[in-house]
């Protein structure tokens, strides 16, 4: 090294040097201390930024807030917690949770097990907790807190209450409600299904499940259309399920006629009725419902009297033909009466032939006047031993004229030996009197 | 009423330790550790038979001294650094960096890890200030290497080892800065000073008020072998500067200083309401054991200028900051401070409550 002089030459020239060295990095570090502090200031602006939005925030919930630390301190509350607790200003004065929890504890009916949940959820920890809070004046809170982190850090616990009072009556209301329509639907006498907007069961009642054959438990969630298989009765072909179209159109649609509902063990009945959809509170739809009712019985009975009605009619026809053959006779013998003139004889085989036609016609009088005999359509026979020739006779007279008019001859051949009959004359005669007008009608003048 | 004592760090190494390391010649020669450790050993069951609240390892693992512990053995550094003249004609050397990057040899952490092992009572321990260190950067500029990179490198190192240190669990970490008076020596103008305050600063930054707390300076004018190297500068010229410093404690000789009432007032005049000051009762540079009455009488007077709430006493130095110093013997350092620590006591019995 130098001489002593030069050495402390030296020794001031390095440190001299070092000061301005010194001074370049303490100017570096006061440009970054105040570029940090800048920084610092403009994260300062944005966290009471963040602060006042938080406060906002925590006042205009409709939740009690409180905030604690992991000393069970409180660090924040918001004035729907002083006021859901019904807390004097001095209570919260404490900042001490368990302090809080005397006079919160108070409310309870047991306020012993609802500090000892406090404590455990202080113990445990856990991430997240819920509990349902039935206080002795009767409200009903929520309860749900949450583990803060701060840098990963378990920093404390935000405690949220919700007084549900108002939401549980109302649930309790719409559930009696609820329950209330399943009764009602589930002793009405139609079969009442419903659905989502999915078309998927909701709901059956007891006559659903008797038509359908599906139970309750094994038809929720299925879709309509297999549990309610439907076909046109006439033409077997499978019916539009009705639910789709109210589903997608919200109008109410009736089923089409002849509408067979195919139950699940094959089991066939005619149904009818309509479908509609079922709106919420919005005017939104939010499902269908669709009540219908076995017409089977009824739509045979319609059948029968549609049957019956037709079988009317072609009496009312035979019976206008039969009272109208006894007229024929009758106004023969009336002219013949006036042509006979002191002809006994003939007066009197004429007045025998009126006096049976009149018969004839008394007979079909009595049947028109049993309605009974009519609505069923089954005339009365009086059967009786009678001879077929005397039978024959009295056909062979009652046409005679007509086949006369109609210009033909009529051969008639009895058996020698007389022919006995277990039969009704009248209907017999007729039934032959029938024949031969129809033959005289239909067959071409000789 | 409770004053609060500390030491400020060396105790004369036994003089077998000395012998070795000077027949070895190196820190690094095994056959040494056994000798290191019942130093160690010895030194702290001694320091604690005292009585002492607050010990430490006697620096008796601080080879050299307390200047160069952290650099020696470094490959990019020459013992041929500039020198430090001692009023007693004696000189020693610095290190001298010769090329980059710098990066300490070993952080003082590693003392107080083997202290603690033994100690009961709450172990200090002292680290160089990084401004002593600014000094090993040679006139010419290192080839690759620039200065303003050096100050870095300084600053992180020395801010590394003071982090080190608390984080193990010193009671304290005591800056030692002893170069403050030699830097007015050297620049009378006072600049070099306050790049020195600016250096440590830069540091002291770094680190949270609560940490500040446990950090002190302590300022000397250089004992070795019964002299000081600074000791002709007028502390009034240090004080007003040395207490912008961002510690909590300052440790500051007294017990040598010629007018200690004046040095006072300027403490009083310029000491902020959060800094303890540690004044030095007994001097290690004075060969005789001080008087009882001598050391109370030191403590009472200072308790006149500075508030006891936040008054301390201390040693003026180290009592062997140097490794071969031999000039006083282990047993009157100890007597020194057991003196120190009793007469603490009684000043705060006579202060009463």
């Amino acid at each position: 090294m130098a001489s002593d002089d030069t050495e402390e030459n030296l020794l001031r020239s390095v440190a001299l040097q070092n000061a301005k060295s010194i001074l370049l990095a303490r100017q570096r570090a006061e440009r970054e201390l105040i570029e940090a502090k800048e920084a610092l200031e403009r994260k300062t602006r944005d966290l009471a930024h963040s602060l006042a939005m938080l406060r906002a925030t925590l006042e205009s919930t409709t939740n009690g807030i409180l905030v604690t630390n992991a000393d069970g301190e409180i660090t924040d509350f918001n004035q729907n917690f002083v006021d859901m607790w019904r807390l004097p200003p001095e209570v919260m004065d404490t900042r001490q949770h368990r302090k809080l929890l005397e006079a919160t504890g108070l409310q309870f009916k047991e306020p012993a097990t609802f500090r000892a949940r406090i404590e455990e959820i202080y113990a445990s920890s856990p991430p997240e907790s819920f509990d349902l809070l039935e206080l002795a004046d009767g409200r009903v809170f929520e309860r749900f807190t949450k583990v803060q982190f701060v840098d990963e850090r378990n920093v404390g616990r935000v405690w949220s209450f919700r007084d549900i009072t108002e939401r549980r009556r109302a649930e309790e209301e719409l559930r009696q409600q609820r329950e209330w329509y399943q009764v009602t639907l589930s002793s009405i006498g139609d079969a009442v299904i419903t659905t989502d907007t999915q078309a998927k069961i909701t709901f059956l009642n007891p006559v659903a499940e008797l038509m359908t054959g599906w139970k309750t438990d094994e038809a929720l969630g299925q879709p309509l259309e297999t549990v309610f298989h439907i076909i046109n009765e006439e033409t077997r072909q499978p019916a539009k399920n009705p639910v789709d179209k109210v589903l997608r159109e919200g109008v109410v649609v009736g089923l089409a006629n002849h509408t067979a509902l195919i139950a699940r063990d094959g089991t066939e009945r005619s149904i009818e009725d309509s479908a509609a959809p079922i709106r919420d509170a919005t005017g939104n739809i939010s499902g269908a419902v669709m009540v219908f009712h076995d017409v089977t019985e009824r739509r045979r009975v319609e059948k029968a009297l549609k049957d019956t009605d037709k079988k009317k009619d072609e009496f009312l026809a035979t019976l206008a033909h039969e009272l109208r053959n006894p007229l024929v006779p009758i106004r023969n013998g009336l002219k013949v009466l006036q042509l006979a003139g002191n002809n006994s004889v003939v007066a009197e085989n004429t007045r025998s032939m009126m006096d049976q036609a009149l018969n004839q016609m008394v007979r079909l009088v009595d049947d028109l006047l049993d309605a009974s005999r009519i609505t069923t359509g089954k005339l009365q026979l009086r059967k009786e031993t009678v001879e077929l020739a005397a039978v024959v006779q009295s056909a062979v007279e009652t046409s005679r004229p007509l086949i006369d008019k109609q210009g033909h001859k009529l051969t008639v051949t009895l058996p020698p030996a007389p022919i006995l009959l277990d039969a009704d004359p009248i209907r017999m005669a007729q039934v032959f009197s029938n024949l031969l007008n129809n033959a005289a009608k239909y067959s071409e003048e000789c | 009423m409770t004053i609060p004592t500390e030491p400020i760090g060396s105790i004369p190494r036994p003089l077998q330790l000395i012998e070795a390391v000077a027949a070895l010649g190196s820190d690094g020669d095994p056959k040494l550790e056994p000798l290191y450790n019942e130093a160690i050993r010895d030194t702290i069951e001694r320091f604690e038979a005292t009585g002492s609240p607050v010990i430490t390892d006697g620096e008796q693992r601080k080879y050299h001294n307390f200047w160069t512990y952290s650099v020696h053995g470094l490959p990019n550094v020459a013992p041929d650094g500039f020198k430090i003249p001692f009023t007693a004609g004696h000189i020693r050397r610095m290190h001298r960096l010769t090329a980059g990057p710098f990066r300490y040899k070993r952080y003082a952490d590693q003392y107080l890890d083997v202290a603690m092992s033994y100690a009961r009572a709450p172990v200090k321990q002292a680290v160089i200030s990084p401004s002593a260190l600014s000094l090993m950067y040679p006139d010419e500029e290192i080839s690759g290497y620039s200065r303003e990179e050096f100050i870095d490198d300084l600053l992180r190192e020395h801010e590394t080892e003071i982090r080190r240190c608390l984080k193990r669990g010193a009671h304290k970490v005591q800056i030692d800065f002893t170069e403050g008076r030699l830097a007015l020596k050297i620049d009378p103008s006072g600049n070099l000073l306050h790049s020195f305050i600016d250096l440590i600063n830069l540091a002291l930054s770094r680190f949270s008020a609560e940490d500040q707390q446990r950090i002190g300076v302590h300022t000397c004018p250089g004992g070795d072998r019964d002299s000081t190297h600074s000791a002709e500068v007028d502390y009034a010229e240090l004080l007003p500067s040395l207490f912008e410093l961002k510690a909590g404690n300052f440790y500051i000789a007294m017990a040598g200083e010629k007018d200690r009432v004046r040095v006072q007032k300027i403490i009083r005049q310029y000491m902020k309401p959060d800094q303890r000051i540690f004044i030095g009762v007994v001097s290690p540079i004075d060969p005789r054991i001080e008087t009882a009455e001598e050391v109370r009488d030191r403590i009472l007077e200072a308790a006149q200028y500075i508030p006891v709430e936040q008054l301390g006493t201390t040693d003026d130095g180290g009592c062997s900051p140097f490794s071969d110093d031999t000039s006083m013997s282990r047993d009157t350092a100890l007597a020194k401070i057991r003196a120190r620590e009793l007469c603490t006591a009684l000043a705060a019995e006579i202060i009463g409550p």
